[in-house]
């Protein structure tokens, strides 16, 4: 995990020294404290598999130390899925292209994190219960959402027109997103049959100190790395937009496609 | 009655720029010919115009006496790309668009100007041929009389008598103080309703 | 001030009578097409029955429990559903007659023309399938009263969710019967799974289950409203595009 992010960020280094220039006015231009970054990722990392002791109360204590990598990646992607949300909304009242990229790179980085979520989370879920997969409450909205985003891909890919593909694009994206919440009142919760703690992170008597750290180190770290890939990827789609439109716009310059005449 | 402008018009396709800056007033009983080659923006130009499409820039307003209504109410569109349903009747076919447009209308008469027989009128569309159909669109768009009428290539596919019809239909709408877009490459054409003319292309 | 409140009042009645007849007019027409060509009836409500019986002849002898008694009713419909849903929009791109309804018509009173129209179809599929699903594969202790509230609220959400779909798969350039179902799924899961758990409750009539079901009724009942809602909200930005 950490691997990965380490070769990404030396690559995107280099894009970001000719940027640099620009001065750190408001939030979007700010510069990212990326060497910071990747040290707590490798700190949160090192920690997870090495400093942290193994949780007795499961029955695989060892592999326990997977909860700071599987939770951090749920809720990241959360943000992500909100992100989009909140985007596709944007798009459809002020139809700002720029919008829906942002939108459209969210969803993606949300699903990278929902695989990772359901794939850290069935390693989790077969060492501790002995099944990958049971259908408790979250997992089925884990694989709701990862069909919706699997699908809102299709359905882009399928239109032509970039502007359709936008607007249609955030229509689904709100529509389906409406549905999930039905979900969760008939799949199980807080029952015997889940797999899922409930309260863990959030009350006191859940983690022990030490993992209670590593785990929000891992949050954190993990949501700027979030932060940091999305506005990469809007930042290289709008120098794309202005690209397109600076070189539809001398071509208007030429000829502007018409001419109006008027005879006898 | 009402006037229509047209403001600084920008559109693009893909990244190509279909025209841009294309401004334009058409007052009652005034009519525009467009005229270009296949594929530089008529059809686009006439699509924003009814507001099927939408452009990149600028904007088409009436300036109407009375209360400002939507635009739709003011126009009747007739293209290659607006069919009528196969499954119904003309009859059918026009009373239908007369109901969503909230007037009376007599369908029979109006084809009967479009030189559609009384029996042609009562079979489906799917039976008739690709002349009787471009009849079809053009009464389509005479439906609740618009003050606009916004025709791409009126006349393709039509036979010499309904040629003819469509130059009566056209003088009568404008006698009556309505305005006309129409896209043509006929030579012909753009010389009987010629004076203004917006050419698309290079220049 | 008196008199303006009138006009106002009025001219919103007028506005209203005229988006009523509106619907009303898409809805008749959709029905007149349909019955001249009958490709609705023949897709979804063939496709039913055809499922019914397929499915009734490969369990023969088999002891069928009644919980997947109702996973197979609410699966049936579901691919029933469909099948068929999307023509109200797909046909109009396809024979290029969208524009019509474009030019006249307020965008609203559309999807409701046609909404009614995947309604009055779906309750037709129902009517057809899910007795001659019973008598092929009788269930003892059917709750009727139950079953027919299921049926309602759940045939109710499912046209309201997929005619919005269809909508949206109508501007797809290419593959729209392939893509329908992958778009419609992930929407239709959560109506698939509540209506199944009540389904449950009326055949197999455990008292616990068929207070449950009671109780998924009216979830079914809000997921119909708030997937409509939204359909209706969400239709203007789509339709115009």
């Amino acid at each position: 995990m950490s691997g990965m992010n380490k070769s990404v960020q030396s690559k995107n280094r280099v894009v970001d020294s000719s940027t640099a220039a620009i001065p750190p006015i408001n939030f979007t231009q700010l510069r990212f404290p990326k060497v910071l970054l990747l040290l707590l990722l490798c700190a949160t990392t090192v920690a997870g598999f090495l400093w942290l002791p193994p949780a007795v109360a499961f029955r695989n204590p060892g592999l326990a130390r997977i909860v700071v990598f599987h939770v951090p990646c749920s809720i990241v992607a959360s943000i992500a899925s909100g992100v989009t949300l909140w985007y596709a909304i944007s798009y459809l009242i002020t139809r700002s292209s720029m919008d829906d990229v942002k939108s459209r790179v969210s969803a993606e980085l949300s699903l990278l994190f929902w695989v990772l979520t359901t794939v850290t989370g069935a390693v989790f879920a077969k060492a501790q219960w002995g099944t990958y997969w049971n259908w408790d409450i979250k997992q089925g909205a884990i694989v709701l959402l990862l069909m919706i985003y699997a699908a809102y891909f299709a359905l882009r890919s399928a239109i032509i027109d970039e502007r359709k593909q936008a607007a249609i694009g955030a229509a689904y994206s709100i529509f389906a997103t409406i549905c999930v919440p039905f979900l969760t009142y008939v799949l199980p919760n807080s029952t015997e049959d889940t797999l899922h703690p409930k309260g863990t992170i959030t009350t006191k008597e859940g983690l022990s100190p030490e993992y209670r750290i590593v785990l929000w180190a891992g949050v954190l770290g993990l949501t700027l790395v979030y932060v940091w890939v999305w506005r990469q990827h809007v930042a290289l789609d709008e120098i794309r937009l202005k690209l397109a439109a600076r070189r539809s716009a001398r071509r208007a310059a030429r000829t502007s496609g018409f001419v109006v005449t008027e005879t006898e | 009655m009402s006037r229509l402008h047209i403001e600084d018009l920008s559109m693009s396709y893909r990244g190509r720029t279909l025209f841009s800056g294309l401004s334009l007033t058409l007052d009652p009983g005034q009519r525009v010919v467009v005229s270009g080659s296949n594929g530089t923006g008529k059809s686009t130009f006439l699509r924003i115009v009814a507001g099927l499409t939408r452009s990149d820039a600028g904007k088409v307003s009436f300036a109407s006496v009375g209360a400002a209504s939507p635009p739709r109410e003011h126009l009747g569109y007739a293209g290659p790309d607006v069919n009528p349903y196969e499954e119904l009747t003309a009859v059918e076919n026009l009373e239908f668009i007369a109901r969503l447009r909230g007037l009376p209308i007599d369908a029979d008469a109006l084809l009967d100007r479009m030189g559609l027989t009384a029996r042609a009128r009562r079979t489906p569309v799917k039976s008739y041929s690709s002349g009787m159909r471009q009849r079809v669109r053009l009464a389509s768009s005479l439906v609740a009389t618009p003050p606009l009428l916004l025709w791409d290539e009126p006349t393709a596919m039509l036979d010499e008598q309904g040629r003819r019809i469509v130059d009566e239909i056209l003088a009568a709408h404008l006698e009556a103080g309505g305005m006309a877009l129409i896209a043509t490459n006929d030579s012909n054409e753009i010389g009987r309703w010629g004076g203004r003319r917006v050419h698309f292309g290079d220049r | 001030m008196k008199s303006d409140a009138g006009a106002a009042g009025a001219s919103t009645s007028a506005t209203a009578s005229r988006w009523l007849d509106c619907a009303s007019a898409v809805f008749t027409k959709e029905l007149r097409v349909e019955l001249r060509t009958r490709y609705a009836l023949s897709a979804v409500a063939l496709f039913a029955v055809i499922t019914v019986i397929m499915v009734s002849a490969v369990l023969v002898g088999a002891s069928v429990r009644a919980d997947v008694k109702a996973a197979l009713v609410w699966i049936i419909l579901l691919f029933a559903a469909l099948s068929g849903l999307s023509r109200v929009f797909v046909r109009e791109e396809e024979a290029g007659t969208a524009a019509i309804l474009r030019l006249t018509a307020p965008p609203s009173s559309v999807f409701a023309g046609k909404l009614l129209f995947n309604l009055a179809l779906i309750g037709v599929v129902e009517l057809v399938s899910v007795p001659l699903f019973l008598l092929l594969m009788p269930v003892e202790k059917l709750q009727l009263w139950l079953l027919l509230s299921i049926l309602t609220a759940g045939g109710a959400g499912l046209a309201s969710a997929a005619t919005f779909t269809a909508a949206l798969i109508a501007h797809a350039a290419s593959g729209k019967s392939a893509l329908y179902p992958i778009i419609s799924f992930p929407v239709l899961m959560p109506l698939a799974l509540i209506a199944v758990q009540a389904t449950v409750g009326a055949f197999d009539a455990i008292p616990i289950h068929i207070l449950r079901a009671w109780n998924d009724v009216g979830v079914l009942g809000a997921y119909a409203i708030v997937m409509t809602t939204a359909s209706f909200l969400l239709f203007e930005y789509v339709w115009h595009e």
